[in-house]
């Protein structure tokens, strides 16, 4: 590479990934050809791979190594790598998971781990862009894994139909971001991220306010923003559930990472876009939060719920908008950047507990899904619901736990950044959502088992290593929320 | 808009040669309908004159199996267009580029060794 | 071609985009709908190349050939659930495929 640094110093920057890629692939081709059958080694050895991956990038973190990589396309700046972290965090939750869904669902293919590396390995990409090209690419590797994956069960009929939907939708989405980036092209000759900075305010042409527009459609479709959301309850619901815990939190994390990235890049132009985000986040919000209320099924009221949990998000969004109204907007945008990263963590590790408590419970020999089946639960399994209640609170936002601090750094920042509307609108909503969490509380705590509970098959090491790690995290990030400033404060 | 390439390019002449193709065609058609002598048999309104008789309809739904080779077609076909730009830079990038191409091939086949242990290949 | 001003080009992958959009709009077959999808990446790509033309930069070229490995990706993909949703159901009406409403 003429003119920059080294091929060689590239490459070191962008290590975790090559972690992962080469982790992937030895596990893609050990499985068909040299370890075959062999059931447990695949989820152990990607656990190997992703536990290398998330040293390199934590250590490169410390460091603060971060530098733009392979010709500007890539910014692995302090934002790329927590989010890098976050992800890998994500996978390793999501591979303990499916190691025991997975067995006991008799799913065990080798194709699986691959996949879900390389799938981290896109969100990655998608958080340290600096192009919107790479972006792109980023986003498309992140979906194909999440397509093949929504559809892995293939006797389940659910599973297909939630595969094809999730991919005719995405790719749809997908071709609108493309679309999106070709016109803000066109319209600034450019796209790098910090190069649009600073071109755009001199580039205001309907070219690029179509552009931008259609780059919120795509992204918005990602992040599961109302009204792009239709896909997100059937795939939620139909896909097996170690997928969808692992879509839930590493989809929507690479989602916002993008976004914030690319609307930190156009808040030279915000008067063209902000109306728009506010809009959505109040819609987000607003009916993310009604339409969960009257769901009977676990996995789509969790998937309304992350359509609630987006439109929290998208305040954070908006808020960047100010970034660039003197000192006490550029203070907000910090706090908007910062917290929002601090609720991605936050947002994945409640959510991946969630669905950890029905895989967990998954090996009494049935899937459980609807809320009927978690009737009285903690008559039963005490432990397990206990869990389940504290996932469902954080989730709610209620205090002592690291749901209500990432809500909070949001709420604040908005305040701060003049989004009054907006902070209001989502303090509301998060009493109404208060509502459908606790009735899962009600249900497990206060009412009796309709039938005696199918006594457990067998201890299953990865659901209840992963809920215990998810709920640890919950608890001591929500009581010293000060741990994980340390990292998502180096965000600015 | 810059100064390009003027407009020196005339449409006009599309547009002629649209209707002369027309003409010409339609015109040596009706010729043919004219001067040939029209004696249709059953014999020689058949879609074959010799080899097999078809069978039903040729706008019926092919399997979907054949996708499946479709699609194991379509990434080798792609990687085509990868190995065209790269041949011609190949010269001016050098060492670095067989390296980066071999990654790239490598990938590829060890996608296909998958298939093929997986007996993708295999017509059920 | 030398003449043809580059408005032309971005009007007519505009054409070529919304026809791919109203198709996927109004299509019933996933591999028909598969199609206009595949109809609004290649407007794309004409736009990537005008507009690459007209600014006399290569990166409009170099992108088309990311989004063209891009969609073959999305080709092996999408044929791969769409084969594997025949096998199961033996329909690939998008109709048919309704089971969880919303």
């Amino acid at each position: 590479m003429p003119g920059s640094p080294t091929i060689w110093d590239d490459l070191t920057l962008i290590l975790p990934l090559i972690v992962l890629w080469i982790t992937s692939f030895v596990l893609l081709l050990g499985d068909v050809v040299v370890w075959k059958k062999n059931r447990d080694l695949n989820p152990i050895l990607a656990i190997v791979g992703t536990l290398i991956a998330l040293g390199i990038a934590v250590y490169q973190t410390i460091s603060l190594t971060g530098d733009k990589a392979f010709a500007r396309s890539l910014n692995m700046d302090a934002l790329a790598q927590v989010s890098m972290i976050a992800l890998l965090v994500t996978g390793l939750l999501a591979i303990l998971l499916a190691w025991t869904y997975l067995k006991n669902r008799g799913l065990e293919r080798g194709e699986y781990y691959p996949l879900m590396l390389l799938s981290v390995s896109g969100a990655a990409l998608m958080g340290a862009a600096n192009d919107l090209i790479v972006l792109f690419i980023g986003l498309e590797i992140l979906s194909f894994a999440l397509y093949v994956m929504a559809g892995f069960s293939r006797s389940d009929i659910r599973s297909e139909e939630a595969s094809i939907k999730y991919f005719l939708l995405g790719a749809f989405a997908s071709a609108f971001l493309l679309y999106g980036i070709a016109l803000v092209y066109g319209a600034t000759q450019t796209t790098q991220l910090s190069e649009l900075a600073s071109r755009v305010h001199s580039a205001q042409t309907p070219m690029l306010v179509a552009g931008i527009g259609l780059l919120i459609v795509g992204l918005g479709f990602k992040a599961a923003v109302i009204p792009f959301h239709q896909w997100t309850p059937d795939v939620y619901e139909g896909a097996p559930t170690s997928v969808t815990a692992y879509m839930a939190g590493a989809a929507k994390i690479a989602a916002f990472v993008a976004m914030l990235r690319v609307f930190d890049s156009l808040a030279p132009v915000s008067s063209v876009w902000l109306g728009a985000i506010q809009a959505l986040a109040v819609l987000t919000m607003v009916f993310g939060n009604l339409l969960a209320i009257a769901q009977t099924n676990v996995k789509r009221m969790l998937a309304y719920s992350s359509i609630a949990h987006a439109g929290y998000l998208m305040v954070a969004i908006a808020t960047l908008a100010h970034r660039l109204d003197g000192p006490r907007g550029a203070q907000a945008g910090e706090l908007a950047m910062t917290g929002s990263l601090f609720y991605l963590f936050a947002y994945t590790f409640m959510t991946l507990g969630a669905f950890g408590v029905l895989i967990y419970l998954s090996n009494r020999g049935k899937d459980y899904q609807q809320i009927e089946d978690l009737r009285g639960l903690v008559r039963h399994d005490p432990r397990t619901a206990y869990a389940m209640l504290f996932f469902m609170l954080s989730l709610g936002g209620i205090p002592p736990t690291m749901g209500f601090m990432g809500k909070w750094q949001i709420f604040y920042a908005a305040l701060s950044g003049g989004e009054i509307m907006l902070a209001i609108v989502m303090a509301l909503t998060s009493v109404m959502a208060a509502f459908y969490y606790l009735k899962i509380v009600y249900v497990m705590c206060f009412e009796e088992p309709r039938e005696a509970a199918p006594a457990p098959a067998q201890f299953s090491f990865g659901a209840s290593l992963s809920v215990l790690l998810s709920a640890a995290a919950t608890i001591l990030f929500g009581i010293m929320p000060g741990l994980l400033y340390t990292l998502t404060g180096l965000v600015r | 808009m810059p100064a390009d390439q003027s407009s020196d390019f005339s449409y006009l002449a599309v547009v002629v040669f649209t209707f002369v193709g027309i003409a010409f065609i339609a015109f040596n058609l009706l010729l043919a309908r004219l001067l040939s002598p029209s004696a249709p048999t059953p014999e020689k309104l058949t879609t074959y004159e010799c080899g097999v008789q078809p069978i039903g309809d040729a706008w019926r739904q092919f399997n979907p199996r054949y996708y499946l080779f479709a699609l194991l077609f379509v990434v080798f076909d792609v990687e085509a267009v990868f190995l065209y730009p790269w041949a011609v830079a190949f010269r001016q990038v050098g060492a670095f580029a067989v390296a980066e191409m071999l990654i790239f091939v490598g990938l590829l086949i060890a996608g296909l060794i998958f298939a093929w242990r997986r007996e993708a290949l295999q017509w059920e | 071609m030398l003449g043809v001003p580059t408005e032309y080009f971005l009007v007519l992958s505009g054409i070529l985009f919304t026809i791919g959009v109203i198709g996927v709009l109004i299509k019933r077959n996933p591999i028909v709908i598969f199609m206009c999808i595949e109809l609004m990446l290649n407007a794309v790509n004409l736009t990537f190349i005008a507009l690459g033309r007209h600014f006399v930069h290569v990166n409009g070229q170099m992108y088309v050939i990311f989004v063209m490995a891009v969609a073959a990706a999305e080709v092996a993909i999408g044929l791969g659930i769409i084969v594997a949703l025949f096998r199961s159901k033996e329909t690939i009406n998008i109709d048919e495929v309704n089971l969880m409403k919303y």
